[in-house]
């Protein structure tokens, strides 16, 4: 099953739906979650939050009418599929608002958000070592 | 002896719910509804128009935590689907005591993933694409929201109309992609 093949090293961002940030998830805009290195991202009505250590680039386009915000998420390559492997991943992310701004900071903290969790796990290797 | 009184008629028990957002097509409408033993009517704000669901209608039921509040999506008879948004926890048990004691259907109680993993499997219900993570669901694509689907080797990649909104910093998504992985086939190759 689908639990089988998920591996125990993944990380977790919630341990609970009730542990999500419920007024921010309300408003249905990208929210960063430092504490939880969570980022919240509203699909169609619903929060979904994603760890930080899913998030593989972002990138923005300017529009003459607001702005395109680009999420990539980390895919396995054709060569490292494991042999049961059969799943469908989520790849990429575009999304569009009127507003610039939130989309910028939305862009600065998740990226923020990687820098810290990259040298946290840098920090546990060394101290594994 | 007087005899004794009559027995009032017990109060239809009428469960009102304010500032819901019927979800159609994807775009929410903000609406009231209100639930009663024989069915829901819903009345949408601005166009005053009323949609009613027959509780002998109601195949299926559902609660579900959602960006707004919870959801109680019924399925029906017909297949098509009416979701509300935006209802309190309040009145969960009230409702679903209503709907377990008077619809064809219980209530059931359905919690999303919150794991944050971005793998999992696909599942089309009817007019709904649900993307489930760790075996339950992450998000919800209506397809009727979807303008344009390709599919290329191992992705598929999904287009949505444009939608109006009065708010100038709303978020839509634009567009979304997926890989998919079979590695049964890919072994075969």
């Amino acid at each position: 099953t689908d639990q089988e093949v998920a591996s125990k090293e993944d990380d977790i961002a919630y341990e609970s739906y009730r542990k999500m940030p419920l007024e921010e998830c309300r408003k249905l805009r990208i929210f960063i979650d430092k504490r939880h290195e969570a980022v919240i991202l509203p699909i169609f009505g619903m929060a979904v939050p994603i760890h930080i250590s899913a998030i593989k680039n972002l990138s923005m386009t300017e529009e003459e009418k607001g702005a395109l915000l680009r999420i990539n998420f980390a895919t396995p390559t054709i060569s490292t599929i494991e042999e049961n492997e059969n799943r469908v991943h989520l790849k990429e992310m575009v999304y569009k608002s009127q507003s610039r701004l939130p989309l910028q900071n939305a862009l600065r903290l998740i990226k923020d958000l990687q820098k810290r969790f990259k040298t946290r796990q840098q920090e546990l290797k060394q101290m594994e070592n | 002896v007087e005899p004794p009184p009559a027995a009032a008629a017990p109060p239809v028990a009428i469960i009102e719910v304010r500032d819901i957002f019927l979800i159609k097509r994807g775009e929410p409408m903000r609406a009231t509804a209100k639930f009663a033993p024989h069915g829901v009517s819903i009345r949408i704000r601005d166009t005053g128009k009323v949609d009613t669901v027959q509780a002998t209608e109601v195949r299926e039921a559902r609660w579900m935590p959602v960006a707004r509040q919870n959801q109680l999506r019924l399925r029906l008879a017909s297949g098509g689907f009416v979701i509300m948004d935006n209802i309190p926890n309040e009145r969960k048990d009230a409702l679903r005591s209503l709907i377990d004691n008077n619809y064809s259907t219980p209530l059931e109680m359905v919690e999303p993933c919150s794991k944050g993993w971005t793998y999992g499997a696909e599942k089309f219900d009817g007019s709904i694409l649900t993307f489930l993570v760790d075996g339950k669901p992450a998000f919800e694509i209506p397809l009727a929201a979807v303008s344009n689907a390709n599919a290329q080797k191992n992705e598929v990649s999904l287009e949505f109309h444009e939608v109006e909104n009065d708010e100038m910093d709303a978020q839509f998504i634009e567009s979304m992609r997926f890989l998919v992985v079979d590695a049964a086939e890919e072994n075969t190759k």
